[in-house]
């Protein structure tokens, strides 16, 4: 009676991981991005809540990158993103009167709020069934 | 631990590296506030400042949730002094998170500063 044997080709599933995970961190640039644009951040002025869009540098500015197959950077490129994220205290008009600027983790919000694994792993295994589909 | 804990515990821990404020009327204390200190006091090296308003962090862990109090904590550069000192202290002495650099920008007025929370269960 001839042996069974089962062969895994490894290279169609990591693949599938790869692109999984390309698909699951762009899904996550939107959340991210739903975070700056929508009406969820108290202000001391009306309108209150509002977003944090001004003239719209910080939102325009969101850079999506694979650095490698593995890593994926979300980047904001202003002078004054962290500022913005961690709220920071800066000197205002003459260089005299310090104030503080309250924090917009916008970020944090999301990590805490948005299930990041669970998305990669719904997209992983679809990925996987449809390219191993006919084995 | 309450923030009045906090503030004492800070206070004594970073007591050679903190700057001053100078009051009003001449006087200087510590730089270290419970909040927003008022508008009309000037800091001078490092300053901290905690905010009373704790946050609160789950943590799921195998049968339950934990739910860990933070304490949202500023460290900010104003000329002298070197805030990394002041965040290494704290995060020797304390659990904290990991401390986020706001880089400074002279167009922008920013000050160099650290943020990071302190953890207590």
């Amino acid at each position: 009676m001839a042996d069974f044997e089962v062969r895994f080709n490894t290279t169609q599933l990591l693949a599938a991981a790869d692109a999984a995970w390309v698909d699951a961190n762009a899904i996550l640039g939107r959340e991210f991005q739903k975070r700056v644009t929508s009406n969820m951040w108290a202000w001391p002025s009306t309108p209150s809540p509002r977003d944090i869009v001004d003239q719209g540098q910080l939102r325009d500015s969101y850079t999506p990158q694979a650095i490698t197959p593995v890593v994926f950077e979300h980047a904001w490129n202003t002078e004054y993103a962290m500022a913005v994220h961690e709220g920071a205290v800066y000197k205002d008009g003459e260089g005299n009167a310090v104030r503080g600027m309250t924090a917009r983790p916008w970020v944090r919000v999301t990590l805490r709020d948005f299930k990041f694994a669970d998305a990669y792993a719904k997209l992983a295994q679809a990925e996987m069934e449809r390219r191993t589909r006919g084995l | 631990m309450t923030n009045a804990e906090l503030m004492t515990a800070l206070t004594a821990l970073l007591s050679s590296q903190l700057g001053t404020y100078t009051l009003p009327a001449g006087t200087t204390v510590p730089a270290i506030y419970n909040g927003e200190p008022p508008s009309d006091w000037v800091a001078a090296g490092v300053e901290v400042r905690v905010d009373p308003a704790p946050e609160y962090a789950n943590e799921p862990l195998h049968a339950h949730t934990l739910v860990a109090h933070e304490t949202p904590v500023r460290v900010v550069a104003h000329g002298s002094g070197s805030a990394a000192t002041v965040v290494d202290r704290i995060c020797q002495r304390f659990e904290t998170s990991n401390p986020v650099f706001v880089p400074p920008s002279e167009a922008l007025g920013i000050l160099a500063q650290y943020t990071l929370r302190i953890r207590s269960r």
